[in-house]
């Protein structure tokens, strides 16, 4: 038996353009790293020289799952999908898309616990994973299909519980703003068109095996029903979005069960009713985002939450719309978390009937239908809020021939009409015309292409643009300070959601101060949202433990979209939740003993690697000034209201200076040029990486 | 002979005592789960109705029920009392309600002006955030259009409501808070935030 | 002696002792009809057991899981707390609850695409269960080792692994393929009610399983397969004792 629970045990080596299979051990190679984005950046680290290209067969991609994944740990069923992002820009460099879906659990089951494919085949082929057997297999008949298809063609071979990721025709074509499906409608950003780039079609897995609990079953099942306990609704938000009888509280969260809101489509109906949070047997109705983000139109056309593998949260709602295969010839069901739920509102400036009404559903309804079959990627929504403005401030047709103007009907995106879509996104997907082919570039490059300013692009707030070709995610708009340096530290927008989870949770500010004197040390960590204060190191310390979390999440496979479970929907605890269940669950999955700060020192030697991939691809040391940029729009109010003043989200240029100063100093890095020295690397385990970036004069 | 049969007496008597105890403890509590509070008729009500049960007798006017109900309330830990619109008691179980949703409750029985008001007050007060005007008409509140149009022309009118404000999100969204716990700006960016920005930063 | 009246009285006995619901189709009386006297004296207390003989007929389980489909949320906890927690490993392909191969694509499985049930086509997830079934006891029957036995006080029918060779005639047998087979110690299993407790029920966070008194869900769920394990003969030649005309 092996010495660990948790980890499947082998690593699955492909490489295309050899055929060559074989396997690592996963436990000797990169347990210290753990999984997930940890296995991802060792392996660009150590096999991807700097200057590679995200198309170069050089480029690896790696697909990583962590020792929790496949187990009955709650909200594990996520894949981290590391590679050289294409849409990166000036430069692609490292980033990660992550999926949640049934592949992270199946992959496990079939004995693996990443799999990294590099080189490039020289026809179509898809990836067969099956039991421990893995095959190269021909793709052509799949190439130039949609995910959709590829999905059911892939499982009818390997059987109906298989899980199938698969890139669409944006991958294909190499759309850089692509991504891949596992699932059918689970995505991971930005990563499609590498999967393209070596002409691999889809990733079949199909799994009998098992993944071993190192610890007691008894001890297993007592942790995973406490940390059922402990759970709130979608976003770890823990306080009900109405009054409800067992609440002492209640604000516009996640958490939008209710006696009388009922999941319409559900046959027979469904009402979600009152979800208390002690009846462990109800949470999967506590959340239900197409109401959430389509508004209370979406209630009738609700069959049910869906989503990961073992998760009870059921985030991915299921709609079921019969008028949108009545007019559109599109499939009356789809399913989303998010993103896809604002595609109707984000795209079209107004609808006949208002922002939540049916145009915003029907329009929702078919850009998810498109964008999840051709496997187009939206960028946070930043290629919808690029193309409003482009359009409506006379970029685009100034910009591409007329007749390729006139070839769209732009009577009928001024009106808010789905139809639309049909037009516009399968296009981006086949990189046909000037506008198709410049969006699906990335902000990035499109504004490098068609010579717009970058600096200028950053300074429309709401644009929501942050740098690099990517937007922000969480940032000074809700968690000020804080939300800065966390948006400063990635090469793509930061997929970090460990701060927001806990700021929007609905608790009363005076609460999450309270909490936040237990878990940061100072009740000042955390400000009452537009109420922000100067900058202190409660917040430098909410930043690390946020962004050190992330990537604990994304290599143990837990939901930071959920997690960390800091907060809990429950007044006898104070509604304090437990900033040690990731330790434990790992402790006893694995079996390898780690406290909760020795496992954050993990998810920091992860966050480190990713600094020095970061900073080794960029060829500088000058981090803070080249990379840990903050765009215009943080520092100005558009009504000139004083910083730090109740009704403003802009923040002090100074003030940031000492939180990024402050930062740096918690994390052990230089202050001047934001760059690790060679002892934050050897503090971490990581000293011949800080070795190899002080041969190339890339230490402070 | 007697004394055993005094004895026998005493003991059904208290049987039946605790029985009654637990039956309205738990009509209590079944009540509290649904959001309801309870009257003291109601509990005798269901007493009867549904247990068909007869009063303890002893020559108590309401047959000893209100002792009964006193005891329950003494050895049901979770049980709690709250005064109603009118002053008089209303019952709910604190494992099942809240002491804020039996506020509200309570508040409902009254006027709904008062009810909006304390309501946004608390809202501007506690989190703080300002709360829209559509929440009235939702679940517990349950107002009518011609309610809340009512309560808020009124709350202008009088002096004792003029710290209850409103402003308008950009998508048209009317949202209520006091300015005794937000001025304007920071109340109007919340409401924005609230109804807008939360949904486009996902 | 009047065979009709005698034959009633111990078609009482056999109901009586079996506890089943009263409920009582004249299909099944009809089945029962054939029972002489000879076999009825072997029955009581319904295990028939001569010394040496196998055993063929077990005791009504008094409990079963029942599943709503239309709540399932297809999240799969009650797969991993089946495995997990009885088996302390994470192994969806031998949960004693099925739910991953209708998950996609609905019971008929990949060749419906898009046009099935399941969370790609119209929605529905079927869960499927073991049926604890009444005498004759597919799986039961099929084993040549006695190895599936109902285990009192709640007599869900249970593979005992001491007994079990892996020879997988059980799951041959069952027409709704409900066996599953742990490939670690090459042994069957199957749900087990978990002594009274069942943990799929509790984890469920949709309340889509319910465990409840046991009633015949036989002739209601549509077989999967059409079973190709036979009884082994031995153990055909006691069915004659009560079966024969």
């Amino acid at each position: 038996m092996a010495k660990f629970g948790g980890w499947a045990g082998k690593v699955l080596r492909v490489n295309l353009s050899s055929g060559r299979i074989w396997t690592e051990d996963t436990v000797e190679h990169y347990r210290d790293v753990l999984g997930g984005t940890g296995i991802g950046y060792k392996v660009l680290w150590n096999e991807v020289a700097a200057g590679t290209k995200p198309f170069d067969p050089a480029n690896k991609i790696i697909f990583g799952v962590g020792p929790l994944a496949g187990t009955g740990a709650p909200c594990n069923g996520r894949t981290a999908i590391t590679t050289l992002f294409p849409t990166c820009w000036p430069k692609p460099l490292v980033g990660t898309g992550h999926m949640g879906g049934q592949f992270a659990a199946e992959l496990k089951y079939a004995g693996f616990d990443a799999v990294i494919v590099e080189g490039k085949a020289d026809h179509p082929v898809w990836l067969s994973i099956v039991d421990k057997k893995a095959e190269i297999k021909d793709a052509r008949r799949l190439w130039g299909q949609g995910i959709r298809r590829a999905t059911i063609e892939i499982s009818q071979e390997l059987g109906p519980d298989a899980a199938v990721a698969a890139i669409g025709q944006a991958g294909e074509n190499l759309v850089p703003m692509s991504v891949i499906m596992n699932s059918y409608s689970h995505s991971a950003g930005g990563v499609g068109a590498v999967m393209g780039s070596k002409n691999l079609k889809a990733i079949g897995v199909r799994g009998t095996g098992s993944v071993r609990i190192a610890g007691k079953k008894e001890a297993w099942e007592k942790l995973v029903k406490y940390h059922l306990s402990l759970l709130g609704a979608n976003n770890q938000h823990v306080v009900p979005s109405t009054p409800q009888p067992w609440a002492e509280y209640s604000s516009p969260t996640r958490w939008v069960a209710s006696k009388g809101r009922k999941w319409g489509a559900s046959n027979p109906v469904i009402d979600t009713g009152a979800c208390d949070p002690h009846d462990l047997n109800r949470i999967a109705y506590r959340t239900t985002n197409s109401a959430y983000y389509l508004g209370d139109i979406a209630w009738q056309y609700t069959v049910r939450g869906n989503g990961c593998t073992g998760c009870p949260i059921r985030c991915h709602t299921m709609l079921k719309v019969p008028a949108v295969s009545a007019k559109y010839g599109i499939p009356e069901t789809g399913m989303n978390t998010c993103g896809g739920l604002n595609f109707g509102r984000s795209f079209f400036k107004k609808f006949p009937d208002g922002p939540r009404g049916q145009g915003n559903l029907e329009a929702c309804m078919v850009g998810m239908h498109m964008a999840d079959d051709y496997g187009i990627w939206c960028n946070y929504s930043q290629l919808q809020r690029d193309f409003i403005k482009l359009y409506y401030d006379g970029t685009i047709k100034s910009k591409i021939p007329e007749k390729e103007f006139k070839s769209y009907s732009w009577d009928k995106y001024e009106r808010g009409d789905p139809a639309f879509l049909f037009e516009l996104l399968p296009r981006i997907a086949m990189k046909d015309g000037e506008l198709a082919t410049a969006l699906g570039q990335g902000t990035g490059y499109l504004l490098e292409k068609w010579g717009l300013s970058e600096e200028k692009w950053g300074e429309d707030k709401d644009l929501l643009y942050w740098k690099m070709g990517h937007p922000k995610h969480h940032s000074n708009e809700e968690v000020g300070q804080c939300g800065v340096i966390i948006n400063t530290q990635y090469n793509r927008d930061v997929q970090c959601h460990s701060h927001t989870n806990f700021t929007r949770n609905g608790l009363p500010i005076d609460v999450q101060k309270r909490l936040a004197a237990d878990i940061w040390g100072t009740p000042d960590a955390v400000d009452a949202m537009g109420a922000y204060t100067p900058m202190n190191m409660g917040k430098a310390q909410m930043a690390k433990w946020s962004l050190i979390r992330k990537e604990l999440h994304d290599s143990l496979s837990l939901c930071n979209w959920m997690g960390p479970w800091v907060a809990s929907p429950l007044k006898e605890r104070g509604y304090r939740g437990d900033d040690s269940l990731e330790s434990m669950l790992y402790t006893l999955a694995t079996g390898d003993k780690k406290s909760r700060e020795e496992l954050d020192l993990v998810g920091e030697r992860i966050l480190l690697l990713h600094r020095a991939l970061t900073i080794r691809d960029m060829g500088t040391k000058e981090m803070r000034t080249q990379h840990d940029i903050i765009p215009e729009w943080v520092y100005h109010d558009p009504n000139n209201k004083p910083v730090y003043t109740k009704g403003t989200i802009h923040l002090d240029r100074d003030d940031m200076k000492l939180a990024m100063d402050m930062y740096y100093e918690m994390m052990g890095w230089d202050k001047t040029t934001g760059a690790p020295p060679a002892e934050a690397y050897k503090k971490l385990g990581l000293a011949k990486v800080g070795e190899e970036l002080g041969k190339k004069n890339l230490l402070p | 002979m007697d004394q055993e049969k005094t004895n026998e007496g005493n003991k059904e008597t208290q049987e039946r005592e605790a029985l009654y105890q637990s039956m309205a403890a738990d009509f209590i509590r079944e009540n509290s789960k649904a959001g309801k509070l309870v009257l003291p008729e109601e509990i005798v009500h269901a007493l009867h109705a549904k247990h068909g049960l007869t009063p303890v007798g002893g020559g108590a006017p309401d047959g000893g029920f209100s002792m009964i109900l006193q005891e329950t309330m003494k050895q049901q830990g979770d049980l709690r009392e709250i005064p109603g619109h009118d002053g008089l008691p209303r019952y709910y179980s604190e494992q099942y309600m809240s002491v804020a949703y039996a506020r509200l409750l309570v508040q409902k029985e009254g006027d709904p002006l008062v009810l909006i008001a304390e309501t946004v007050r608390e809202n501007s007060k506690v989190y703080p955030r300002p709360i829209s005007r559509d929440t009235f008409k939702n679940e517990p509140f349950a107002l009518t259009e011609e309610e809340m149009v009512t309560c808020l022309e009124k709350m202008k009118a009088g002096d004792q409501y003029n710290d209850i404000a409103q402003t308008m999100t950009s998508e048209g969204i009317v949202y209520l808070y006091s300015t005794l716990h937000l001025d304007p700006d920071y109340a109007s960016m919340l409401a924005e935030w609230l109804d807008v920005g939360q949904y486009r930063n996902p | 002696m009047d065979n009709n009246k005698e034959q009633q009285e111990i078609f009482q006995l056999f109901l009586d002792s079996a506890e089943l619901n009263n409920l009582f189709s004249r299909r099944q009386f009809l089945k029962l009809s054939g029972i002489s006297i000879v076999g009825i004296s072997a029955l009581s207390p319904l295990l028939a057991r001569a010394a040496t003989s196998p055993l063929i007929i077990l005791e009504q389980a008094k409990g079963v899981i029942i599943a709503d489909p239309t709540k399932c949320v297809a999240c799969r906890r009650c797969e991993l707390a089946c495995t997990e927690f009885n088996d302390g490993k994470a192994k969806p392909s031998m949960a004693r609850i099925k739910v991953a191969r209708n998950m996609n694509f609905g019971p008929k499985g990949a060749y419906a695409g898009q046009n099935g049930e399941g969370n790609w086509g119209k929605g529905l997830i079927v869960q499927d269960l073991c049926k604890q079934c009444p005498h004759p006891v597919p799986c039961a029957d099929a084993c040549p080792n006695d190895a599936i036995v109902a285990i009192p006080p709640i007599n869900a029918r249970v593979v005992d692994a001491k007994k079990c060779v892996g020879c997988r005639m059980c799951q041959n047998a069952c027409p709704w393929e409900m066996m599953s087979f742990d490939t670690d110690t090459s042994k069957a299993t199957k749900c087990t009610l978990c002594n009274g407790k069942p943990k799929c029920v509790e984890a469920c966070p949709a309340e889509a399983l319910t465990y409840t008194s046991w009633r015949d869900l036989t002739d209601k769920v549509p077989v999967r397969i059409s079973p190709v394990a036979m009884i082994p003969a031995e153990k055909a030649t006691i069915c004659y004792e009560c079966h024969k005309k």
